[in-house]
């Protein structure tokens, strides 16, 4: 019997999901502290 | 019919649409080849390490965050010239005055230090606390030599100069905390990630090299290479009023009075002037205050790697001596504090160059900060590198 290989779904469906988790960690709210450097 | 189906296939597919594909075990395996894929493709590229303009900038409010992306660069993407890595650590003092651009030429003069390349991973405003964090990616780079550059004042963790601050909250990695400020358990997982995951770890740098890349905003040029003179080293830093700079700081040479140097710094640099008057009112200084723990684990961090490591105590200026009322300096403040770190120092058996007298009035910007270039502090620190590598 041959195995089954992935189909076209599953890996159109795993670039979707890569790109939303790389959009998710790139553009998910951090932590904002915005400190004017005061030296000059 | 060539690319139908055969029943047993037309079964499995079947049986896969009622599962879901979204369910499917392979598909989250697949999603994460492709997130290793990205990840490369993403942080070992230019795509995050090629030239921005965000990195250039001149406003203050960005310019801590810039640095520290242009640091994590010389370390994760260093430069192909790079052959016997000089890391030196350190905050502005060391930023402006140890440009690589001023110190290869001068080791390259000095036999002992010709292979040696100077990799300046200064960062206005940061603490030794931004240090000990800094110091925990300094495997990647493999340096020969450290040199941690600290003035007397870095012991202080004052609001406008904090301990650990924007560096140490972007860079953070490590299995273990740092030791000041304490994190949370959030930060705690965050910093885990970070650890795993370089596309995570720079998520930050990514996004603003990503935004950079695509609305192509103007460039203001990166830090010049040399000053061919005060004006030009004026016009650079504070822009329009660098005329005005100038001509209050020929006053000064002229008349070379302390109140006379404090009115040509109150024209472009008052926000310097309130920095020097809060570390001047800031508390007494011990070997349990918090600066000399975070400067121990920090010395603990450096002792840990195969390189050399040597303190060094940036040359301050002579004039503050001269400042009779106390408003911006405390007396026999930096000789207390310099005994402490020479003995935290010992503990570590690391070497401590004390260079706070090194340099005259005239070869500063402030009371704390060398002229880049026009100093010529680069000669000097270069012949103490090359003893450094030589010993």
């Amino acid at each position: 019997m041959r195995e089954a290989r992935p189909s076209l779904a599953i890996v159109v469906r795993a670039v979707l999901y890569a790109l939303a988790i790389t959009a998710l960690v790139l553009y998910a709210p951090t932590e904002q502290h915005v400190f004017i450097y005061q030296g000059f | 019919m060539h690319g139908a189906l055969t029943d047993p296939e037309r079964a499995a597919s079947r049986r896969l649409m009622q599962r879901g594909a979204a369910h499917h075990p392979i598909t989250w395996g697949v999603t994460l080849v492709f997130l290793a894929l990205i990840d490369v493709g993403v942080t070992h590229s230019v795509l995050l390490w090629g030239p921005t303009a965000f990195e250039d900038t001149h406003d203050m409010r960005r310019v801590v965050f810039a640095q520290t992306y242009q640091a994590a660069r010389k370390i994760y993407a260093p430069d192909p010239v790079v052959r016997t890595p000089v890391a030196l650590l350190g905050n502005s003092r060391i930023f402006l005055s140890a440009r690589e651009s001023f110190v290869q030429p001068e080791l390259a003069r000095l036999p002992a230090a010709r292979d040696a390349s100077v990799v300046n991973l200064g960062i206005f405003g940061a603490g030794l606390g931004d240090q000990e964090t800094l110091v925990r990616h300094l495997g990647r780079l493999h340096p020969e030599l450290v040199v941690l550059t600290m003035g007397t004042s870095d012991l202080l963790g004052t609001a406008a100069s904090p301990l650990a601050g924007e560096p140490a909250r972007l860079l953070r990695v490590g299995w273990a905390s740092g030791v000041e400020p304490r994190d949370t358990p959030v930060e705690r997982v965050d910093r885990w990630i970070r650890t795993l995951w370089p596309l995570y770890r720079f998520r930050e740098f990514a996004r603003a090299a990503l935004e950079d890349r695509l609305a192509r905003r103007p460039d203001p040029g990166p830090f010049p290479e040399h000053f061919a003179s005060t004006r030009a080293l004026f016009d650079y830093i504070h822009g329009s009023k660098g005329e005005r700079v100038e001509v209050a700081y020929r006053a000064w040479r002229a008349a070379p009075a302390f109140a006379a140097f404090v009115d040509y710094l109150k024209i472009g640099s008052d926000g310097y002037l309130e920095l020097a008057r809060q570390r001047a009112a800031g508390p007494v200084l011990t070997e349990q205050s918090p600066g000399a723990r975070v400067l121990d684990a920090v010395l603990t961090g450096l002792a840990d790697g195969p390189w050399t490591t040597l303190v060094f105590l940036m040359p301050e200026n002579p004039l503050i001596e001269l400042d009779a009322t106390g408003e911006y300096h405390r007396p026999g403040f930096s000789a207390e504090v310099a005994a402490i770190v020479t003995r935290v120092a010992e503990r570590h058996q690391v070497r401590v160059v004390d260079a706070r007298a090194w340099m005259p009035a005239e070869a500063f910007i402030d009371f704390d900060h060398l002229m880049p270039d026009l100093s010529g502090f680069q000669r000097p620190f270069a012949e103490e590198i090359a003893a450094a590598l030589h010993a």
